[in-house]
C-alpha cells in the first residue's frame, strides 16, 4: 500500500513537473543545444510555428536552424494542389553558402519541377545538415513521413565517417547498433521534461571532459598546426601539397576493418529502413549517389597497408614512388607516368587513390584529357559509399539516381574540378542544377509524381530559363577562386583574389580563405610577405589558441590524427 | 509531533521523489551516449 502511495506521489510530482515546465517554456529540448546531432531520441528537426500570417507552419527548430540545417518552414496542413518534396542529407544538400538566390539541389529542383508537373505547386523542403550521417537522415525521415511528403529524396555523403570510433558520436552509434532497445527508449524519454532535468543533472554528476571542438576537420587541424608553429614557408605550403609531393605512408589500416564493416552494415540497414516506412506509409524515395571534385587531393587516401603490396616488393615499390614523385615534380610527365604505371603493377589490388591521382595529372598534362578521367574518376567509381547505395537502392527496390553523367556534361574540360565544387565535396550551383535535373528524370522514369510536362514545353524552357539566371547570377566563392588560381599555377591571380576583401573581415568572417591566401603567398616565394600574414593569422584568427591539438609531427600522425584514419576511404 | 511530520514527509513525498529522479538519471545513464561536451560539430 506504501508502494503505491509513494508510487502515486511519484507520478503526480512528475505530472507537476512536466506542466509547469511547459506552461513556462522551461527545458525545451528543441530551444537548448542539440550535442546529439539528430540521433534517435533528439528533438524534431521542424516544430510548429504561427507563421508571420497567423497560419499554422513547421519551422527549423530553434537549435538546429543556422548552425546545423536551413531555417526552413512549411505550411501545415499542406495546402491543396501541393506537391511536397523532402530532400534529406547532409552539407551538400544544405548547401549554406548559396541561401540567396537558392542554388541548393532542393532550391533548383523546385524551379525544375514547377516547369515539369502541371497544375501542382512543387514545394522542396531542404532538410539537409551538415555533418550528418544516415543515422541522422533516418531520423528526418521518420519525422517528415507525418508532414505529408509526395516524395523523399536522400543524398547520403561524408557525415557517415562521424560513426567511426573515436569520434564520440560512434560511441553513440554502436551502443545503439549493440542494443536498439537504447534507441526506442531515448525516442520515449526525451519528450519528458523531467527526462531534460535528469539529462542536466547526469552532466553536472560526470567529471568534466577536456573542453574540445577546436580541431574538428582534417583543414582546421592543420591549418592549426601550421599557425601554431614557428614560421616556416612550408607550413602554408605542405598541408595542401603533401600528398603531391610525397609518397603514402606504409602502415596498416589505422581504422580496424571490423569497425569499416560494422559502419558500412549500419549505413546499408539505415538506408533499408528508410525505404521500410516510405513503403509502409506509400511515399515515393529516391537515393541519389553524391558526386565529388576528383581534381582535389586533399582527402584522397594517403596510406598504403603493406598486405596490398605484393610479398617481397616494399622496396621496389618504395623507390619507384618516390621517382614517379620527383619525376612529376621535375614536369617530366611521362617518366612519371611510365613509373606510375611500374609501381602499380606492384599492388595486389590497385586501389591506390593517390596514383591514380597523379597518373590523371600526368595524362592531363600531356594533352590526355580522355584518359586522364579514367585515372580522375576511379577513387571515386570504386568508393565503397557507390556500391553500398546501389546495393541499397536494389534490395529495396528504390531507385538510384546517378548524376555523374550529368556532372560530367556540364564540366569545365570534362572532369569535374574546381570550377564544379566549391571544395572536395560541395557543389557549385551548375552542379547541384545537374543533380536536380537528375532527380527528375528519375521521377519521371520511375513514374513518380503524375505525368510530366514534355520536354519541348514552354513551362520547361521558362523553368530552365530560370534555372540559368540563378546559376549565372551565382559567382564563385573566394576561397574556391583563390585555390582554383594556386592550382593552375597563379600564385599572383590568387594573391590579387584573395586583397580584394578587406583583412580584418576576412581574418573574421573567413579565416579558411585567409589560411588558402597564406599558402598563395608562400608560393610567390615572397617570404617577408608570408610571414607578415602567418603574424597577423596568430594575433587575429583563433587558429593558434585551439586546444586538443593531437600530434600531427610525421606524415603518419597526419593521417591518423588529421584525416581521422583516411576515413574518407571508405566514407 | 515535528520528528513524526518530518518523517511522514520523508517517507511519502521525499522518498518516492527521490528514488523517481534517481531512476530518472539512471536511465539517461543507460541510454544516452557520451559526455555532452565531447561532442565535435565536424563538419568537413
Amino acid at each position: 500500500m506504501r508502494l503505491v502511495r509513494g508510487m502515486l506521489v511519484a507520478l503526480l510530482a512528475l505530472a507537476a513537473f512536466e506542466g509547469g515546465s511547459r506552461q513556462a517554456g522551461w527545458l525545451d529540448p528543441s530551444r537548448s543545444p542539440d550535442p546529439y546531432l539528430g540521433f534517435p531520441g533528439t528533438p524534431p528537426l521542424f516544430v510548429p510555428e504561427r507563421g508571420p500570417d497567423g497560419a499554422d507552419v513547421l519551422r527549423t527548430a530553434e537549435n538546429k536552424r543556422d548552425t546545423i540545417y536551413r531555417d526552413s518552414r512549411f505550411p501545415v496542413p499542406k495546402p491543396p494542389g501541393e506537391y511536397r518534396v523532402f530532400c534529406i542529407g547532409g552539407s551538400s544538400v544544405r548547401s549554406e553558402i548559396w541561401l540567396n538566390p537558392d542554388g541548393s539541389f532542393p532550391g533548383l529542383l523546385g524551379i525544375e519541377l514547377w516547369g515539369r508537373l502541371s497544375g501542382l505547386t512543387p514545394r522542396v523542403i531542404n532538410a539537409g545538415g551538415g555533418g550528418q550521417g544516415s543515422v541522422q537522415n533516418l531520423e528526418v525521415l521518420r519525422e517528415v513521413l507525418d508532414d505529408e511528403p509526395d516524395l523523399i529524396v536522400v543524398y547520403p555523403e561524408g557525415g557517415e565517417k562521424n560513426t567511426i570510433p573515436p569520434s564520440p558520436q560512434a560511441a553513440l552509434a554502436v551502443k545503439d547498433d549493440e542494443s536498439p532497445l537504447r534507441a526506442s527508449a531515448r525516442r520515449c524519454l526525451n519528450r519528458l521534461r523531467s527526462y531534460q532535468a535528469a539529462k542536466l543533472a547526469y552532466q553536472a554528476l560526470l567529471p568534466r571532459a577536456p573542453a574540445g571542438g577546436d580541431v574538428s576537420s582534417a583543414f582546421s587541424a592543420l591549418a592549426t598546426f601550421a599557425v601554431s608553429r614557428p614560421y616556416r614557408a612550408e607550413n602554408f605550403i605542405r598541408p595542401f601539397e603533401m600528398k603531391l609531393d610525397g609518397v603514402p605512408v606504409l602502415m596498416e589500416h589505422p581504422i580496424p576493418a571490423a569497425e569499416i564493416e560494422r559502419a558500412h552494415a549500419r549505413f546499408l540497414r539505415n538506408l533499408a529502413t528508410m525505404a521500410a516506412l516510405c513503403k509502409e506509409r506509400g511515399v515515393p524515395l529516391l537515393f541519389v549517389q553524391p558526386v565529388r571534385n576528383l581534381e582535389a587531393v586533399f582527402y584522397l587516401r594517403f596510406h598504403i597497408a603493406p598486405e596490398e603490396i605484393q610479398a617481397g616488393r616494399i622496396a621496389e615499390w618504395r623507390q619507384l614512388y618516390e621517382r614517379a614523385v620527383a619525376l612529376r615534380h621535375e614536369q617530366r610527365w611521362e617518366e612519371a607516368l611510365a613509373a606510375l604505371g611500374q609501381l602499380r603493377q606492384l599492388y595486389v589490388e590497385d586501389r591506390d587513390e593517390l596514383a591514380a591521382f597523379l597518373a590523371g595529372d600526368c595524362l592531363l598534362q600531356l594533352g590526355r584529357p580522355a584518359d586522364a578521367l579514367r585515372e580522375f574518376e576511379r577513387p571515386y567509381l570504386q568508393h565503397p559509399m557507390r556500391g553500398l547505395i546501389e546495393r541499397a537502392g536494389q534490395q529495396a527496390g528504390v531507385p538510384v539516381v546517378d548524376p555523374y553523367p550529368a556532372v560530367l556534361a556540364v564540366s569545365t574540360g570534362g572532369i569535374p574540378g574546381y570550377e564544379e565544387f566549391t571544395d572536395s565535396f560541395h557543389p557549385m550551383p551548375k552542379v547541384n542544377r545537374a543533380i536536380a535535373v537528375a532527380i527528375a528524370d528519375a521521377m519521371a522514369a520511375a513514374g513518380i509524381g503524375p505525368p510530366q510536362r514534355a520536354a519541348d514545353s514552354p513551362e520547361r524552357a521558362a523553368a530552365s530559363a530560370r534555372l540559368d539566371a540563378v546559376v549565372a547570377g551565382i559567382p564563385v566563392p573566394l576561397h574556391t577562386a583563390i585555390v582554383s588560381a594556386i592550382l593552375h599555377g597563379d600564385p599572383q591571380q590568387a594573391i590579387a583574389l584573395g586583397r580584394t576583401m578587406p583583412e580584418a573581415e576576412m581574418m573574421k568572417m573567413q579565416p579558411v580563405t585567409a589560411v588558402y591566401l597564406g599558402w598563395a603567398l608562400a608560393k610567390t616565394g615572397d617570404d617577408a610577405a608570408a610571414r607578415e600574414w602567418y603574424r597577423k593569422l596568430r594575433e587575429q584568427t583563433s587558429y593558434a589558441r585551439s586546444k586538443n591539438l593531437p600530434p600531427l609531427n610525421t606524415d603518419e600522425d597526419i593521417v591518423r590524427n588529421a584525416f581521422a584514419g583516411d576515413v574518407f576511404a571508405w566514407f | 509531533m515535528v520528528l513524526k511530520v518530518a518523517r511522514t514527509l520523508w517517507r511519502e513525498v521525499l522518498l518516492p521523489l527521490g528514488v523517481a529522479a534517481a531512476l530518472l538519471v539512471l536511465a539517461v545513464a543507460l541510454v544516452e551516449g557520451p559526455p555532452l561536451e565531447q561532442f565535435l560539430y565536424a563538419v568537413f
